[in-house]
């Protein structure tokens, strides 16, 4: 799963959210580092529906512009996990070699 | 009055003094403020200005000015006419019809809120983001409908093809050499006795080889063995460049282009052919292969040269048996791979007969420079003659693209809302 796509998944396990809702919850869990531009989003969203990860929540017609929001699936809730579990391992791994290379070198850096 | 000072208005600034005044003057208006005989401006501007000098609606305005500013100066862009929004929709058409019936208002949404006030023009990443997507859509349209399947198959069936052409011709001429060989060496002249048959007999080898490895469902064996063909093919040519003259092997280009595009094909393809034809296709193939040796035997032993009826329909009998049944049969053969899969299957095997013919017509190309020098014609046509295979898989590739549309509308297929 590649990063935008996680990160969208993960803006949408919170709530059901619009095209823009979901730009700015990434910039927000990003820290301000993933700012997603409308043509990988959509392509991200595109791909999730046709995948059965997002469905439509909603539309809803705001100052004459249309609002779609998405929310995961049951399918998206599992795939969602199962790379959150793959990420964390990965993590825990890189963790654990960090501490013994800082421990077997004293702290100091090679 | 463009649309930036519009938008650099900040809530309640009155377009004061837009007649002649730059951005920057309008910029550095604060809030609310009136620009009656500021510093900088002209007097026949402010001569202009009617008392309280509001602008609202002063003439020059273009509407489209007016709209963006809406209710208390705000570049809202509450209505929909904005000329950020026409171009942002006019990037939007790199996106497939398809895809715009169902996202273009929303993307429109997102790339409005996220639009800065006063930005006139899409950002150059914006501008590049959405043209990669839409092309990417597109591209997978027609590369990946169904999820990928499609010219993988078709790869490993017109690998096959191209195989079994290159088997047939190596066949073909180590026969016909045994043939000459058993009237005593006509090469015994040149001093490269017995070398003659080197060449077809590696040939006669390999590539049978490779249909066989293709046939077993061997895919790596037979990308292997036609990589291995590709180097037979280039010695080959190499062989006789340096017995005989550099341009006599030219000849033989096409097939090293054939093995080339083989072992692309086959690298390419990720089933075995008989998972995507089945063993009916096989035996097809079997078929056209059986039908091809017999009729290239009876053309060896003369047959044109002794007609059984009317010679002159005889021709055009013969050569229909000789060069079309077993293309028909290889066709049959396609046929049993769905209706995706032959397709595209035409479509590569069309680009790949241009190929060899383009490779083959090399030759005369050639000759003619060699004769009559570099000519602008010359050169133009050699120039020409190489677009033409990518033109038939271009046009191949759009055609299959418009039957897949057409058929997608005919069967309700189109992605509806949910």
């Amino acid at each position: 799963m590649r990063e935008p796509t996680f990160l969208v998944l993960t803006a949408l396990a919170e709530e059901p959210r619009h095209g823009y809702a979901v730009i700015e919850d990434v910039a927000a869990i990003t820290g301000g580092r993933v700012r997603l531009r409308a043509g990988t989003l959509y392509a991200a969203l595109d791909r999730l529906r046709t995948e059965g990860l997002i469905e439509v929540d909603r539309e809803e017609v705001v100052q004459s512009r249309l609002r779609r929001y998405y929310r995961l699936t049951g399918a998206g809730e599992r795939s969602l996990a199962a790379e959150t579990d793959r990420l964390r391992s990965q993590a825990t791994i890189a963790e654990r070699r960090l501490r013994l290379r800082r421990d077997q070198l004293g702290g100091a850096p090679a | 009055m463009t649309d930036r000072t519009a938008a650099k208005q900040g809530p309640g600034g009155h377009a004061n003094g837009w007649l002649g005044m730059t951005d920057r003057t309008a910029a550095k208006q604060g809030p609310g403020g009136h620009a009656n005989g500021q510093p900088g401006m002209t007097d026949r501007t402010a001569a202009k200005q009617g008392p309280g000098g509001h602008a609202n609606g002063q003439p020059g305005m273009t509407d489209r000015t007016a709209a963006k500013q809406g209710p208390g100066g705000h570049a809202n862009g509450q209505l929909s006419v904005n000329a950020l929004e026409i171009r942002y929709r006019r990037l939007l058409r790199a996106y497939p019809a398809g895809h715009r019936a169902d996202y273009e208002e929303e993307m429109i949404g997102v790339l409005m809120s996220g639009a800065g006030e006063g930005r006139r023009f899409p950002s150059p990443a914006d501008t590049f983001d959405l043209l990669r997507a839409g092309l990417t859509v597109r591209l997978g349209r027609v590369f990946h409908t169904n999820r990928g399947t499609g010219w993988r198959d078709a790869a490993a069936v017109t690998g096959l093809f191209a195989a079994l052409v290159l088997a047939g011709a190596a066949v073909s001429r180590l026969a016909a050499g045994l043939w000459l060989w058993g009237r005593g060496d006509p090469m015994r002249g040149l001093g490269v006795d017995g070398l003659m048959l080197a060449d077809p007999a590696a040939r006669a080898v390999i590539w049978p080889l490779v249909v066989l490895a293709a046939v077993l469902g061997l895919r790596r064996t037979a990308v292997g063995l036609a990589a291995a063909g590709v180097l037979v093919q280039a010695g080959v040519m190499i062989l006789w460049s340096a017995i005989l003259l550099p341009v006599w092997p030219m000849f033989l280009l096409w097939q090293l282009g054939l093995a080339i595009v083989v072992t692309g094909l086959f690298a390419f393809s990720d089933r075995p052919v008989r998972a995507v034809v089945g063993v009916r296709g096989l035996a097809l193939v079997a078929a056209a292969a059986v039908v091809a040796a017999a009729t290239e035997t009876a053309a060896r032993f003369g047959v044109e040269e002794r007609p059984w009826f009317d010679p002159r329909s005889f021709d055009v009998f013969w050569d229909l048996v000789h060069y079309w049944v077993p293309g028909l049969i290889l066709a049959a053969a396609a046929w049993t791979a769905g209706r995706r899969v032959r397709g595209r299957v035409a479509v590569l095997s069309a680009s790949i007969l241009m190929i060899a013919f383009v490779l083959q017509a090399l030759d005369q190309v050639v000759t003619e420079l060699r004769y009559s020098g570099p000519t602008v014609g010359g050169v133009l046509s050699a120039a020409l003659l190489f677009l033409l295979p990518l033109a038939v898989f271009g046009g191949g590739v759009l055609l299959l693209g418009v039957r897949e549309r057409l058929a997608a509308r005919g069967h309700g297929h189109v992605r509806a809302h949910e």
